[in-house]
């Protein structure tokens, strides 16, 4: 128990543990002791070859490429994560505002072109008159714009075919 | 001989208050995003953990592993460390909890005959010639016989408990407090004392030619 004791407090005294006063002690019995002083002599040796072997560890890493590899784990990992949802953001269309523009043109023109077709395919009787109807005209192409429509093709009351056109208002694609 | 050696050289640094005030500002930096911050602490210490790793571990390619895998679970967990102990104190706990970990898997990758092994060898590694050149024969100067008794310590520490190899490693290497050590490795200071008495006795019984030979070529 004693020895236990001893060792303990030699051990303390050689990693700087003691208060003054034990380690002044723990001197003064050193100095009757060679057992003791072998024995720090000893952990002293383990210690200077441990710092010395640990420094040519260390000088041995590359640390970049060491940094490196951490980093590639955390983004990784970072990509494994689940991703946020994250609200919808509103942003500017690059030339957004031209769009609508072209699209009202178009638009116009779309309109304009059903009521020209319209009053083409109109009954010649039922036409107003002074207004020259070319009858039998063929809708072949019509260009909505930026604009969602519909052509329908529908019975006339002497059994005719007339082209109606159907333009919606709200524009295709437009927030 | 008599006069008490202070804490292991590289223990200054960090058991500075300012140091230790350094830390914390970076560790705070790192949790606002400043990845700057993060690399400072890894350029501060990455060496010293390395080293321990390397004290804990059987390789460097394992210790540079744990290294790597300490550092990633820093950068994880950095929102979680609360500047309630130093940043070191923490970073070594992690490097040992990882460094303990690593050689756990793989110990259990290998056959279980190994442990049993190495038990019949620690008495012979003082004499392992291939491990360790003779003192005598090899007619060395001094720096030689510190490399060879580098190589014994070596072989020594890999020899003993995990939980002997952890507080003697994190003594004579980090220099760290026993206080600093029960903090790192989260159990009693006189379980410290003790673990280390005993780590020390053996490392002692392990390398005993090698010491007297340092002894006497110093003398």
């Amino acid at each position: 128990m004693e020895s236990a004791k001893t060792d303990e407090k030699l051990q303390m005294f050689f990693d700087g543990e003691l208060t003054p006063e034990e380690e002044a002690a723990m001197r003064r019995d050193l100095e009757r002791s060679s057992e003791g002083k072998a024995q720090i002599r000893e952990w002293e040796q383990i210690r200077e070859a441990m710092q010395s072997v640990s420094t040519e560890w260390a000088g041995a890493i590359d640390s970049d490429a060491l940094f490196a590899r951490i980093e590639a784990e955390l983004g990784a990992s970072a990509v494994e994560e689940p991703v946020q949802q994250t609200p919808p953001v509103l942003r500017v269309v690059p030339g957004g505002r031209e769009r609508r523009v072209w699209g009202a043109v178009a638009t116009g023109f779309a309109a304009a072109a059903a009521i020209f077709l319209a009053v083409m395919a109109w009954p010649a009787e039922q036409a107003p008159p002074g207004v020259g109807m070319a009858r039998g005209s063929e809708v072949l192409e019509v260009d909505f714009g930026a604009n969602a429509g519909t052509i329908f093709n529908v019975e006339g009351g002497a059994g005719e075919s007339l082209a109606v056109i159907w333009i919606d208002d709200q524009e295709v694609g437009m927030p | 001989m008599n006069q008490p050696p202070s804490n292991a050289s590289k223990s200054e640094e960090p058991n500075a208050g300012s140091s230790i005030k350094g830390d914390h500002e970076l560790v705070q930096r790192v949790q606002a995003g400043d990845q700057t911050a993060f690399r400072e602490l890894y350029d501060k210490y990455h060496r010293r953990a390395f080293a321990v790793a390397v004290g804990v571990v059987k390789n460097q390619d394992d210790a540079l592993d744990a290294v790597q895998e300490a550092f990633v679970k820093v950068h994880k967990n950095i929102d979680k460390f609360q500047g309630t102990s130093s940043f070191y104190t923490w970073l070594y706990r992690i490097v040992m909890n990882v460094s303990i970990d690593h050689i756990r898997r793989k110990s259990r990758r290998k056959s279980l005959d190994f442990d049993e092994r190495a038990l019949h060898e620690e008495s012979e590694v003082a004499g392992d010639g291939a491990l360790v050149p003779s003192v005598t024969d090899a007619n060395p100067g001094k720096a030689a016989l510190r490399r060879e008794l580098g190589g014994a310590i070596q072989a020594a520490l890999q020899q003993l408990p995990e939980h002997h190899r952890a507080v003697i490693v994190l003594r004579e290497i980090e220099g760290m407090s026993y206080e600093e050590m029960a903090e790192a490795l989260e159990v009693p200071k006189g379980t410290i004392m003790s673990r280390l008495f005993h780590a020390r006795k053996k490392m002692q019984a392990a390398l005993a030619p090698y010491l007297s030979g340092v002894e006497a070529s110093e003398d």
